[in-house]
């Protein structure tokens, strides 16, 4: 084979795999770009259930049967345990119908130190999400991993003497 | 490597630096959970530090600063707290009580609280970062270096030894035609009398009694009053003993009895214990208040007003009269009443009467003409308006007034004329200027002469006589030009004696056959001629061409006695008298005796004048032409200075001018509308009794309770337009405001106030009736308190005599106003001590002076001075002293009006701990950016 015709193939060689290398290139970055309407839309889920929950509900007094607006607090950012307890009982079909969640999220609560509350519950998630018991007081940190996209939205309440988060946590 | 491996190699290095780009973007690829936004954080950190107490909080930091005193109240929000911190300028102490806030907040959030735009806590920041989230709250209650609690005091005047006030009389725009009797009504608890003042446009002179106590005799313009201008006159202190509490009489007898009074009022300054206004009767919300009529004997010709301060409910009238006249009421445009009854009469109606015949609505809060007289339209009624001025001209008709005006009459002495053995002279060249007999043939065939000037004047001149009749037909005209005005003439010279028969005696066949037949006398003797009071042109125009010519010497005295004579006769009271006196020349004679010399001729002269002047019957004097002496003018100045004036026609051809202007100024000063004349220039014997009055019951719009009143002057307008500007001050209800008028012959017919909005209307008087003549004149104009506002207002008051014929007023004009003072006052605001003071040296206007302790109990050492101002304005209860004291201040002028003792004054302090918005608010603000 003379010269030229090894330049050749060399070339050729080098072409195939350039080409090959942007292609696949081209086609990741695609697929790791973030899908901006879907993330949009996570995070005015999450605003909406974060609001809904700072406020007192409507009925002020509700219940799983009657209620249309999920709050877990008395209107004047002071949190309310007895609505903490039906917001765990409530059903994930009627919580995810009435927040208008098209996503998974979690409901949890955290203290002025950063540590995961345990209200009767660790957390309220519609996405099967198990967290333990640390001490009665205290759950274990909640760390999840979306497929694609995660909100995190904290609102500030008053509940036993101290400001905790209200936590709210939409991913997809 | 080989050669040909170049390429291959190249193409794998460029593969992996892409694989490594792709992983490195796949590394930051938001695998993270996302953070929640700034703008909720600003929110709910607001939210939470704004509602949170700071008793819901287990916080020891906080629980530290309340054990410790520092914070003394944890019902306070977190937000308030620290705010209280940052106004104390305690800005470290909020620093760390809005620390707790620290830990809430995600690193990669920055947050600052400010307030009044001060941070207070968290990051600062440059530029403007975006997004910058910003939650704002406002805060009443606090400011910056201000206490946040502290002291603030309120001060009440309990109770008052006196205060100075007035009480008034307002005549109406026309008052008479009489003696005038006015009530003046004077508080039961007045402490003394501090002052009496009256101030009238009186048509004459008069006496005043008070209480039936003659107080002295006021000549009109002797207290600087004119046309449109009133006389002011301040009684004497002797005369305050004269005054008693409750109603004081106080009566004008003219000089003249059918005279009248165009406005003013009488005034007595005092001092009372008492709070309220004694002429109203208060009754819950409603008060009971009377306008009283005026005595008036004589002829009753009312122009007057009065007002209803409140929403009119309830009238009444009384009528107490004595009228041979046909007499009537009228209340605004409303001819209420009217009865032809002779004798006294009481007329009472009710309300329900009045109710029928008048608006009650629109009467409420306005000024009401009120007229009360006479019904005119049959021959005994009496005529209104017009001229009112009775005059005679006194003219000299002596010698010299033959002689021609532009050329002395030089002469030189002849011998004498044969029969009469009179002078002779002979003229000067150029001039024929002669002094000759004059035959008067007797009718027994006998004959007298006489020696008088006769001159024949060159074309371009003419005799002063000639100049002087023409001149005098001028002055019949214009005079009587004015209806009602009546003129007389009186034509003088001197004694007919032996010197102006050129030294001779008369002759004894004076005396016609047969004997004992009355002796004739063809010449006159001082009086040439004169012409009783007449308002015919004609007749006076007649009497100026048959009797007008020129005699022998001058007694100015006879032609003033003479014009005496007449007015005295043939004039009326209530008529405005005047002697109008030419001369070219000094007197030579005098009254009585006849000829004398030239000293006593003028001291008879002024004599004369005098006289005239003590009969109500004023004179002023003419000086004609350029040859009179100086005692002429000394003379003829003499007489017009007691009670007229001087005029000087020193260039002959003037004297037409110097007429026509006399006669139109008294047709200035005579006329009125208003002045009522009985046919014939009789006097009328009726009588208005003081008990009449005007009762209204009304609901009051202002409330007294706990008010000081005041009553205050401003000064005079000064002014014709007329304007003035009252300066109303914050803190003073204005509860009453009048404005005075001097209208003369005119009505007083608009008033009208500017302040933010223009022209708004207080008066109108063609709102009530176009035809002015027909209604009451006020004098006293009521402007609607409403209608002023703090700050300046513009006054505009105007007269006329018909509707649209509108002029200025008097430059005489001015508000009389009553403030309400509030008898209690606080300092806005808080302040760190109330501890008070001694106050030293309080004077008050009548001169004495106080110390007093507040509180009465102050046992301090600070020291307070009202007048020059001198106290800690750092304490509440002398900050409130000092400005109750101001209050009881009413003109300034560091003289306390309301006299009080310490235990007058009511003290009462609290303390202020939890400051309602009595500072700021402050703005408080988190903001919020990454």
């Amino acid at each position: 084979m003379g010269k030229a015709q090894i330049f050749l193939f060399d070339l050729m060689i080098s072409i195939g795999i350039f080409v090959t290398a942007v292609v696949i290139f081209i086609f990741i970055s695609n697929n790791i770009r973030p899908d901006e309407s879907d993330f949009g839309l996570l995070v005015e889920s999450s605003e909406a259930i974060s609001s809904s929950l700072l406020s007192a509900g409507e009925p002020a007094d509700w219940t799983d049967g009657n209620v249309t607006l999920i709050g877990i607090t008395d209107d004047s950012y002071r949190l309310n345990f007895t609505k903490v307890q039906r917001l765990h009982n409530l059903s994930l079909e009627n919580s995810s119908s009435i927040f208008g969640a098209n996503s998974n999220f979690a409901i949890f609560f955290k203290d002025m130190d950063g540590n995961v509350m345990n209200l009767d519950g660790c957390a309220y998630s519609n996405a099967g999400l198990v967290v333990q018991n640390l001490s009665p007081s205290v759950c274990e940190n909640i760390t999840i991993t979306p497929d694609n996209h995660l909100v995190n939205i904290e609102r500030l309440v008053m509940y036993n003497s101290e400001i905790i988060k209200i936590v709210v946590q939409a991913w997809i | 490597m080989k050669k040909a491996q170049y390429f291959s190699f190249d193409a794998i290095i460029a593969t992996l630096i892409m694989l490594i780009g792709l992983l490195l973007a796949l590394s930051i690829h938001v695998k993270e959970p996302e953070t929640a936004s700034v703008e909720q954080y600003s929110q709910d950190v607001m939210n939470i530090i704004s509602s949170v107490k700071l008793n819901e909080l287990n916080n020891s930091y906080i629980l530290e600063l309340y054990n410790s005193g520092v914070i003394d109240d944890l019902n306070k929000t977190l937000l308030e707290q620290a705010a209280f911190f940052w106004a104390e300028n305690q800005t470290e102490l909020a620093k760390m009580l809005l620390n707790i806030t620290q830990e809430l907040i995600p690193a990669h959030i920055r947050l600052g609280i400010f307030m009044g735009d001060e941070l207070v806590f968290g990051n600062g920041y440059a530029g403007q970062p975006s997004p910058l989230i910003s939650s704002k709250r406002l805060i009443s209650g606090i400011e910056k270096g201000k206490p946040i609690e502290g002291y603030s005091s309120i001060v009440q005047l309990a109770s008052f030894e006196w205060r100075s006030s007035y009480s008034y009389y307002y005549f109406g725009g026309f008052v008479g035609q009489g003696n005038l009797t006015v009530p003046v009504i004077i508080p039961e608890d007045v402490v003394n009398i501090t002052s009496a003042y009256m101030e009238l446009d009186a048509n004459n002179n008069f006496t005043l009694y008070i209480n039936g106590n003659e107080t002295g005799f006021y000549a009109k313009g002797s207290g600087g009053g004119s046309y449109m201008r009133a006389d002011k006159w301040t009684l004497d202190s002797g005369n305050y003993s004269y005054f008693n509490p409750g109603i004081n009489y106080v009566s004008f007898r003219f000089s003249d009895v059918m005279s009248y009074v165009g406005g003013g009022f009488f005034r007595v300054g005092f001092s009372t214990s008492e709070v309220n206004e004694t002429t109203v009767v208060f009754t819950g919300n409603n008060a009971i208040q009377r306008y009283y009529f005026p005595g008036i004997k004589g002829l009753p010709n009312l122009y007057d007003s009065f007002f209803v301060p409140g929403q009119l409910q309830t009238m009444k009238v009384h009528l107490h009269y004595n009228n041979n006249l046909s007499t009537f009421l009228t209340i605004g445009n409303s001819s209420v009443w009217s009865l032809d009854a002779d004798g006294e009469q009481f007329i009472d109606l009710s309300n329900s009467y009045l109710d029928q015949r008048l608006d009650y609505q629109q009467m409420s809060q306005n000024t009401i003409p009120l007229r009360f007289g006479s019904v005119s339209g049959n021959e005994s009624a009496p005529s209104i308006g017009g001229g009112s001025a009775d005059v005679v001209l006194a003219t000299d008709l002596s010698g010299t007034m033959e002689f021609c005006a532009q050329t002395s009459c030089t002469y030189v002495e002849l011998s004498n004329e044969n029969y009469c053995n009179a002078k002779q002279y002979a003229p000067r060249v150029g001039v024929s200027c002669n002094r000759t007999t004059e035959d008067y043939n007797l009718p027994d065939g006998g004959f007298v002469c006489s020696a008088r000037w006769h001159a024949n004047c060159s074309m371009n001149d003419k005799r002063k006589i000639d100049v002087a009749i023409n001149a005098s037909k001028i002055f019949s005209t214009v005079l009587l030009g004015s209806t009602g005005n009546r003129l007389g003439m009186v034509g003088y010279t001197g004694t007919k004696d032996d010197r102006d028969t050129g030294g001779g005696s008369w002759p004894t066949d004076v005396y016609p056959s047969p004997a004992g037949s009355p002796k004739l006398d063809p010449f006159p003797n001082n009086i040439v001629g004169y012409a009783n009071l007449t308002s015919n042109l004609n007749s006076i125009t007649n009497f100026i061409n048959t009797y007008m010519d020129s005699y022998w010497g001058t007694c100015i005295g006879c032609g003033v006695h003479r014009a005496m004579g007449i007015l005295t006769n043939q004039s009326s009271a209530g008529r405005y008298k005047t002697i109008i006196v030419m001369s070219d020349g000094q007197a030579t004679d005098k009254r009585g005796s006849g000829v004398s010399n030239p000293q006593q001729a003028s001291n008879d002269s002024i004599d004369a004048a005098r006289e005239a002047c003590a009969l109500n019957i004023s004179v002023s004097t003419v000086a004609f032409g350029n040859e009179i002496s100086a005692l002429g003018i000394t003379t003829l100045k003499a007489m017009a200075s007691i009670c007229g004036k001087f005029y000087n026609a020193s260039n002959i051809s003037a004297l037409t001018d110097v007429y026509e202007g006399i006669a139109d100024e008294i047709n200035t000063i005579s006329y009125s509308e208003q002045v009522a004349n009985l046919s014939g220039g009789g006097v009328a014997e009726g009588t208005l009794f003081g008990d009449s009055y005007i009762e209204y019951n009304y609901t009051l719009n202002i409330t007294t309770y706990g008010m000081i009143p005041a009553v205050l002057e401003t000064p005079r307008f000064g002014n014709d337009v007329s304007e003035y500007t009252f300066n109303l001050l914050a803190g003073k209800v204005l509860s009453e405001a009048r404005i005075t008028s001097y209208s003369a012959e005119k009505w007083t017919d608009n008033l009208t106030i500017s302040n933010s909005i223009l022209n708004r209307k207080a008066f109108s008087l063609k709102d009530i009736a176009s035809n002015y003549s027909s209604i009451g004149d006020p004098f006293v104009v009521y402007a609607n308190p409403s209608l002023f506002e703090v700050g300046d207002n513009l006054l505009h008051i105007s007269t006329g005599t018909t509707l649209g014929n509108y002029s200025g007023g008097s430059s005489d004009d001015m508000m009389i106003y009553k403030i309400l003072i509030p008898n209690i006052a606080g300092e806005e605001g808080v302040f760190p001590t109330a501890d008070g003071c001694t106050w030293w040296n309080l004077t008050f206007e009548d001169g004495t002076s106080t110390m007093i302790k507040v509180p009465s109990d102050y046992s301090g050492g600070d020291n307070c001075s009202y007048n020059p101002p001198s106290y800690d304005v750092n304490d509440a209860v002398d900050s409130a002293v000092y400005k109750l004291l101001s209050r009881l201040d009413l003109d300034g002028d560091g003289l306390l009006d309301v006299k009080f003792t310490a235990e007058s004054i009511d003290i009462k302090t609290f303390t202020i701990t939890n400051v309602p918005s009595l500072w700021g608010p402050a703005l408080t603000e988190v903001r919020a950016w990454q």
